[in-house]
Formats: C-alpha cells, structure tokens, sequence
C-alpha cells in the first residue's frame, strides 16, 4: 500500500515536470501580426511602445543567471533588443544561442533620466548597485544596445549619458534617453 | 512520536534523494562557475583563410562563408555572419558555436560549443526556471526541514540529540554562524 502511495507521489510530480514545459514557446496567434526585424523595431519603437509586436533576430546573448533574458541582433550588434521572459514563460532555452529567435511581447520603455543617474551614483557610492550578468558579458552586450561599447567603467557610462542626455535635450527637448525592450509572451527558435 | 520521525525521516528521505543529488551537484558546480562551464564545453580551433590582405568584405558571401564551415562540419548550422567592424566578420551558428575571421591577415577562430549533458539539466533546475518546479523546489525545502527535524530526534540515547548529535549539530551551526560574523 505503501509502495502505491510512493508510486503516485512520483507520478504527481512527473505530470507537474512535463506541464511545465507546456507553457514554452507556442507559435500560434488568433490575431495575425507583422514580423519586424530589430533594425525596423528599434527605428518605430516609440509609437509602437506598449503595443504588441513580433520581432525575429539573432539571439546574441542569453543571461547565464537564470536564462530570463536574451539580446536581439538585427544588422549589427549597435541594434540590439532585450527580451525578458515572464514567470509564466520561464527560462528561455540554451538552444536560443545564436540561432534565428521569433519573439511577441509588450515593448517597453526604459528611460534614463537625471533622477536614474543620481540613483546610480549613489547606489554606486553605497556599494549596493546592482550587478548585470555574471561575466560581464550581459553587460557588455547591453552597453554596445546602448551605445556604450567604448565605455570602460561606470562613472564613465554616467558621464556618456549625461552628455546624451544633454544632446537630446537640445536637439529633441527631451531631458532623457530612451531604450527599449520586450516582455516575451511566446518565443520560438527558427 | 521517534517511531513517526523515523517512518517520515525515511519516506521523505526516499522520495525526495533525487532532488537532494540534483541540487548537490549543481550546487557544487555553480560554486565553480569560474572553472567550469555547468551549460556548455567550449574549445576553440584557429585557422587560417587564404588571399590577399586585407580580406575584402564583399568576398563573404554566404556560400564562401558555408564553405569555411564546411570542415567543422557546421555549414547546416549557419544563422548569420556580419560585420562588427571594418577588420572583422562574425558567424552565427546555432548551438551557440561561432566563427570569427580578422580580415587584416585571415587569421580565424572558430568556437565550438557544446551543451554538457546532465549537468546542464541540473544547474537550469538549479536556478528554479520553471514554475512548477518553483512548487516542487519549495515543497523540498519544507521537505528539508521536516527531514532535519525528525532526523533530530529519531536516535535517542549516546548518539542521539543529547549526546554525540548534540555536539555535531552545535558544530554544524557554529560553522555558518562563524562564517555570517567573522567573513
């Protein structure tokens, strides 16, 4: 009787193991929707934030902490989108890596303004600044996303930004900098 | 009550010893992510294209770029090459491998990557990707605790809590507590 009862617990969670993997990368849509390179992404990204799109890149990077967030390449690594996975998605496949990666998701914005780079620079001060990646690797394929692929360190990341944000705010009238990325609904290796 | 410890010592202590080696081994290989790579082995092979230098970039196509590959036997692996910079092409190739080419002098690197088997597996549970496997991971932790605690009073007399156990559990709280306070 007891054997059973063992038997069943195994069972239980060999069903909740192979539900998991249900919630992967499902192609299907009701809506039809156009696929987008990154490079036409990034070029409307400001009327299409917070809309869903659908966009297909190189996936140059997988965060190797958890597997929650990749990087689109489009013509070159200077148009380059961030994907995050939801919880419901999960880690995103190791299979990604390098391979031709469809991806429908909410685009966000993520600006950097005055307040964000104060708030760095203390955390920054305070030792308490949170750390991308653990090889630097994550880091150094968002700050080439960023146009930040000649800078070395953080204080002089804070001064490139500082002088962007200036330039923007001169030419666009718009005290911050814009960057983009997706939260992932559905994703699937081409 | 330590004939109950003792059953539910040993049932969970069954059912969940799976789990415990999963997270014993990718524990320990996460402990030297610095030294080994749980997901991938990576090696990497140089070579050489001919021609005259600098290479030119129109001379990548995509057919002379599969041919390069060829030897590796990764041509039907191909995703993209591009150009980082004016001195250099980049491959994509799924699986994660790459090539990269310096076209001042043909010199090229082409890194071969493979999933490790097994390992891989275990260090992705590790990190609680899944969400039913968040569930399962925190029904073991409790599980954990009530293994301890059982296995706490399950032995009585010289070994048990109150005579060589007892010592080895104050030693085993003092390592961490020293650890926590002194590091």
């Amino acid at each position: 009787m007891k054997k059973q009862h063992l038997l069943l617990l195994a069972f239980i969670s060999l069903m909740a193991f192979s539900s998991c993997t249900g919630n992967k990368k499902t192609a299907d849509s009701d809506v039809e929707q156009t696929t987008l390179s990154v490079d036409d992404l990034l070029a409307t990204a400001e009327q299409e934030t917070d809309k869903v799109v659908e966009v297909e890149g190189v996936c140059t990077h997988i965060c190797s902490h958890g597997g929650k967030k990749l990087f689109l390449m489009g013509s070159d690594d200077s148009k380059t989108i961030r994907v995050e996975s939801s919880d419901a998605l999960g880690a995103f496949k190791s299979e990604c890596a390098n391979a031709m990666v469809l991806v429908k998701g909410k685009l966000k914005e993520e600006r950097i303004d005055e307040a964000y780079l104060m708030k760095l620079e203390n955390e920054l001060a305070e030792g308490t600044a949170k750390e991308h990646g653990e090889d630097g690797e994550g880091c150094e394929t968002e700050q080439k996303a960023q146009g930040q692929d000649s800078v070395s360190n953080e204080a002089e990341r804070i001064k490139n930004f500082r002088a962007r944000i200036a330039e923007r705010n001169e030419t666009e009238g718009k005290n911050y900098l814009s960057f983009y990325y997706i939260e992932a609904d559905e994703y699937s290796i081409l | 009550m330590r004939k109950w410890s003792r059953t539910i010592h040993r049932d969970l202590s069954f059912f969940f010893s799976g789990v415990i080696i999963i997270y014993a081994i990718s524990g320990f290989v996460l402990n030297h992510k610095n030294k080994i790579n749980p997901d991938y082995t990576i090696k990497t092979f140089d070579f050489n294209v001919a021609g005259n230098y600098p290479l030119l970039k129109d001379d990548f196509t995509k057919d002379r770029v599969l041919t390069i590959l060829e030897p590796y036997n990764e041509s039907g692996n191909y995703t993209k090459h591009y150009f980082p910079n004016d001195n250099s092409m980049k491959v994509f190739l799924k699986g994660g491998s790459s090539l990269a080419i310096d076209l001042t002098d043909g010199s090229g690197i082409y890194e071969r990557v493979r999933r490790r088997p097994i390992i891989s597996q275990m260090s992705r549970l590790h990190y609680n990707s899944y969400k039913w496997w968040i569930i399962f991971s925190d029904i073991f932790a409790f599980a954990l605790i009530i293994i301890t605690l059982t296995g706490l009073v399950m032995t009585r007399g010289k070994k048990g809590l109150l005579g060589r156990g007892g010592i080895e559990l104050i030693i085993g709280i003092l390592i961490p507590l020293g650890f926590i306070f002194f590091c």
